[in-house]
């Protein structure tokens, strides 16, 4: 595989799972420069780590564990000499402000679930956040590196949890949803 | 709301997501093309740098020490820092390798573990070569003013001829001064953490010196370990 083609294969499947990035950047950072800063990282991860992609994991696999992987450690990055890069002036790589306002109409559950899902431990994010994607329990524990059968008792606990919270806020006095 | 609802819900916005969303195609060309630059590794940059010091470092104090091998008043001074600086040079190479072995695309719980650790490793490093370098500020200084530019500082601090006599007192006074000074410092980054938070360096500096950086790593990869054992709440830390 030359060069080229390298840069043009990460870049189609890039594209094809541009959403992960949206979705990790979203579910550990809500401050829009810092969303950017987070994003550029995942990326610059990716590329560092593309040749050794191994296409027997499914790419969207692989890009979750290392968007999750940088995501988690940005969270806990105190401050920037914590962080691995160093963010450099440039034209975004995402167009967050667009595809934010696409989702304004997602309704009020969908960002009550994101503010939700903000306040659980860094983890428990990753796992909530693949579980709504889609993922089996095998593929969660496989991204998380988990067992299967924790994989599962940590869903149930956690859509519990994020279930109680959601009632305590239907039911609180003066809340619109 | 169920959250089995929502997850419908959610999968119906990834559609919409997918087609609102854009990348910018030359950014990530430029940034593929820009490597180097984009992907400055800061933590291991400066890592490898302090690596880099100590070894040198390291070097020049076994060259003193065999040139100094008759005289104690800077013999011992050296050895000493060398020793220290062994220390220093251990960890930053514990450091280095860690960093080389990490791979981003692995699984999400060991990644985390094995940051957990270098995370630990770093304030313990950091706190220590605090410590070490107010107590052995005189020893340093003795060692660097011989070894540089030729000059005696016992004479110039006894102020008297017979400096052989009074060297030990002169070093022990300093290192004992200079732990006072470590102890002061840890008890005020322990009791006027604020104070000194105007620049996020120096705030996470005093973090790591006064322990709170060390138990937050801590707590974060007990954290880790209990998801991977599967028996917390998902509270969000």
């Amino acid at each position: 595989m030359t060069e080229t083609n390298d840069e043009a294969g990460f870049l189609r499947l890039l594209e094809e799972h541009k959403g992960i990035l949206y979705k990790a950047a979203n579910a550990y950072c809500r401050n829009p420069e810092d969303r950017l800063d987070l994003v550029q990282e995942m990326v610059i991860q990716l590329w560092k780590s593309y040749p050794r992609y191994d296409d027997r994991l499914r790419f969207s696999t692989w890009m979750y564990r290392v968007a999750m992987n940088v995501a988690i450690s940005f969270l806990r990055s105190t401050t920037r000499r914590d962080r691995d890069t160093v963010s450099i002036d440039h034209p975004d790589i995402i167009d967050f402000a667009a595809a934010d306002r696409s989702m304004s109409g997602a309704g009020d559950d969908y960002f009550v679930l994101q503010q939700l899902i903000g306040q659980l431990d860094a983890m428990s994010r990753a796992l909530i956040v693949l579980y709504l994607d889609g993922h089996s329990q095998n593929e969660i524990a496989e991204i998380l590196g988990i067992s299967p059968t924790n994989a599962g008792t940590r869903i149930a606990r956690v859509k519990q949890k994020l279930q109680r919270s959601f009632d305590e806020r239907a039911n609180r006095p003066g809340e619109t949803r | 709301m169920n959250i089995e609802d929502m997850k419908a819900a959610w999968a119906e916005h990834d559609r919409k997501l997918d087609s609102m969303l854009q990348l910018n195609l030359a950014t990530l060309r430029d940034m593929r093309v820009n490597t180097a630059r984009w992907s400055l590794r800061r933590l291991a940059s400066g890592v490898v740098i302090e690596l880099a010091i100590t070894v040198l470092a390291l070097l020049l104090l076994g060259n003193f020490i065999s040139l100094h091998l008759d005289e104690p008043r800077f013999f011992v001074p050296a050895l000493v820092v060398h020793l220290s600086a062994i220390a220093l040079a251990g960890s930053c190479a514990l450091q280095v390798a860690m960093i080389g072995s990490l791979d981003y695309a692995g699984p999400v719980v060991s990644v985390q573990k094995e940051l957990g650790k270098l995370r630990i490793l770093r304030v313990r490093t950091t706190k220590w070569t605090f410590i070490l370098a107010c107590v052995l500020w005189a020893p340093i200084l003795v060692v660097v003013a011989r070894g540089a530019i030729g000059v005696d500082l016992y004479m110039i601090a006894s102020a008297v001829n017979r400096a052989d006599a009074n060297f030990y007192d002169w070093l022990v006074a300093n290192v004992l001064f200079g732990a006072a000074v470590a102890i002061a410092l840890l008890w005020i980054s322990r009791r006027f953490p604020a104070r000194f938070a105007s620049s996020p360096i120096v705030k996470s500096f005093m973090d790591d010196i006064a322990g709170r950086s060390l138990t937050a790593a801590v707590e974060s990869l007990e954290s880790i370990t209990t998801f991977e054992r599967g028996t917390d709440d998902g509270s969000s830390k």
